[in-house]
């Protein structure tokens, strides 16, 4: 018994459609894919706004302000 | 070429081999852009020269003794048998076919294909190494692996008779083991003899970052590689083939593109789960490094090499987490290894070739459990335990073991690392200092013209 259905490669390829592991599962797939995507963004927007706050926490004085100025 | 049907399909193939060359010198451009922008700005130059003198030195021994042993081991030998010695001759250096000859217009252009794999595999290695390595040794190490322990691994796994595709049902379809790997694992080898950069470790033991002179050169570096990637994949394929020029289990006459092992594939699935695992790996590796430019690139590679043992079957859904998978653990793994083991590879490759690789051969033995891997009747099928051992062979048999002894031997003739007082300085320390002397001369003569 193989994941992909096929088991011997004794076969007329004109025969065979598709050969990926586990289907049946592509919408469980989608699910899990989609709902990591969606997570992805979430999570992204949280920590680049604690990011920038941490930055401002820590740089955000006129010293800096002045020296990144300078460097430009 | 017996008829028209024939020399179609030998000047297509020819030609398809012959496009994913000049592809695949892209991985090495960028493998020296990224290891020279990681490098210190003192040590450029050498580090330059050191990942570039790979391409004649690997070239000139594979054609003296590389695409032989290919030829020559797919037994073992003792495995399945002895020595090839008649599939062996016509591709040794001596061979007529392996010039200009009218019955032969493929050999060429298959040895340069997996010549360009052989310079990858030191090209590796080379990036873990910079800054204190003697260039001299490091030339040693990169013919070791890159014209013999890789392609003697791509013997007994990356070839439709080696025996541990017969033997252990191995599947790799796009080298996560017989590429990146072993040279992961090489390049530890050397790297727990060559020791740490100075400085790279505090007295306690805690790293240091030395960070890359120019990150964008780096990451421009890394985004080039995934260009050259493509050509490596296209390469690992066989593009059109009759089930006759098979000639195994298959039936009818539906021609099709195959894996190395002349299992059926389509272009159309490594297209797919190319983009997908390498999307998968990105946004693992920025999530698990919190937007680390350098490792979001290395974890798109990290994420296309963890997928790829199975990508000529895997759904590209299933590619994407793989990929996502190999990413986030090559990423903990390397700082892991960093602090526990007191390891410093500079740019990561023992994580996104070594580790990545390991975890995609496992992985790939769960997801095609069963599959045939192989279209002749006796061979093992895919299962988990056959790809675990063919991981431990990889990366540590083949892998860690000749890099760690070919290192030992050299440090013990006292050749691997250079001296304390030229890594205080840098490499290119004479020619800066050259630099500096001829530019203030030149500026005195301008002065002088000038009457400043």
């Amino acid at each position: 018994m193989s994941t992909t259905g096929i088991d011997s490669w004794a076969v007329d390829l004109a025969e065979v459609g598709p050969i990926y592991p586990m289907q049946g599962s592509e919408f469980i797939l989608l699910v899990i894919c989609v709902a990591a995507w969606i997570g992805w963004h979430i999570w992204c927007i949280r920590w680049e706004k604690q990011y920038h706050r941490d930055k401002i926490a820590k740089y955000g004085k006129d010293e800096h302000y002045h020296s990144a100025v300078d460097a430009e | 070429m017996g008829n028209n049907i024939d020399a179609l399909t030998t000047v297509f193939t020819e030609f398809y081999y012959w496009v994913t060359i000049p592809l695949m010198f892209l991985i090495h451009v960028g493998f020296c852009m990224y290891e020279v922008g990681a490098s210190r700005r003192k040590n450029h130059m050498h580090t330059l020269l050191k990942n570039s003198m790979i391409i004649p030195l690997v070239t000139i021994t594979f054609f003296f003794f590389g695409w032989w042993i290919y030829w020559a081991l797919p037994n073992g030998p003792g495995f399945t048998g002895g020595i090839l010695w008649d599939d062996a001759a016509p591709n040794g250096p001596t061979s007529d076919i392996m010039a200009t000859n009218l019955q032969d217009r493929i050999t060429g252009v298959f040895w340069a294909a997996f010549l360009l794999f052989s310079w990858t595999a030191a090209s590796i290695v080379s990036g873990a190494v910079i800054e204190r390595i003697n260039s001299g040794a490091f030339w040693i190490l990169a013919v070791v692996i890159g014209s013999g322990a890789w392609i003697v691994d791509a013997a007994w796994g990356w070839h439709y008779g080696g025996w541990m595709v017969q033997l252990l049902g191995y599947h790799d379809a796009y080298a996560s083991g017989v590429i990146h790997a072993i040279a992961g694992g090489f390049a530890l080898g050397v790297l727990v003899v060559l020791g740490p950069r100075l400085g790279k470790f505090s007295k306690e033991g805690v790293p240091r970052d030395i960070l890359p002179h120019n990150p964008w050169m780096v990451c421009l570096g890394l985004f080039i590689i995934y260009t050259g990637f493509w050509g490596f994949y296209v390469a690992c394929n066989v593009p059109l083939i009759s089930p006759e020029g098979i000639g195994g289990q298959i039936t009818g006459d539906t021609w099709t593109a195959t894996t190395i092992y002349l299992t059926p594939t389509t272009l159309g699935a490594i297209t797919f789960n190319f983009l997908m695992s390498l999307s998968g790996g990105m946004l693992a590796a920025f999530m698990v490094s919190k937007g680390d430019a350098f490792w979001t690139y290395s974890g798109g590679l990290a994420g296309i090499i963890t997928a790829s043992a199975g990508n000529d079957l895997y759904h590209p859904m299933q590619a994407m987490i793989i990929g996502g998978i190999g990413a986030a653990a090559a990423y903990k793994l390397h700082f892991w290894v960093e602090r526990k083991f007191k390891i410093d590879d500079a740019v990561g490759a023992v994580a996104v070739h070594g580790y990545a690789g390991f975890i995609g051969l496992v992985i790939c033995g769960f997801m095609l459990w069963g599959h045939p891997s192989s279209p002749y009747e006796g061979y093992a099928a895919i299962n988990p335990l056959g790809n675990t051992i063919g991981a431990v062979i990889m990366f540590g048999v083949l892998g860690f073991l000749p890099g760690y002894i070919v290192s030992k031997i050299l440090h013990a003739f006292g050749l691997l690392r250079i001296p304390r007082e030229v890594e205080l300085l840098g490499l290119d320390f004479s020619s800066q200092q050259e630099e500096t002397r001829a530019a203030r001369e030149v500026r005195e003569a301008i002065r002088e013209e000038i009457g400043a």
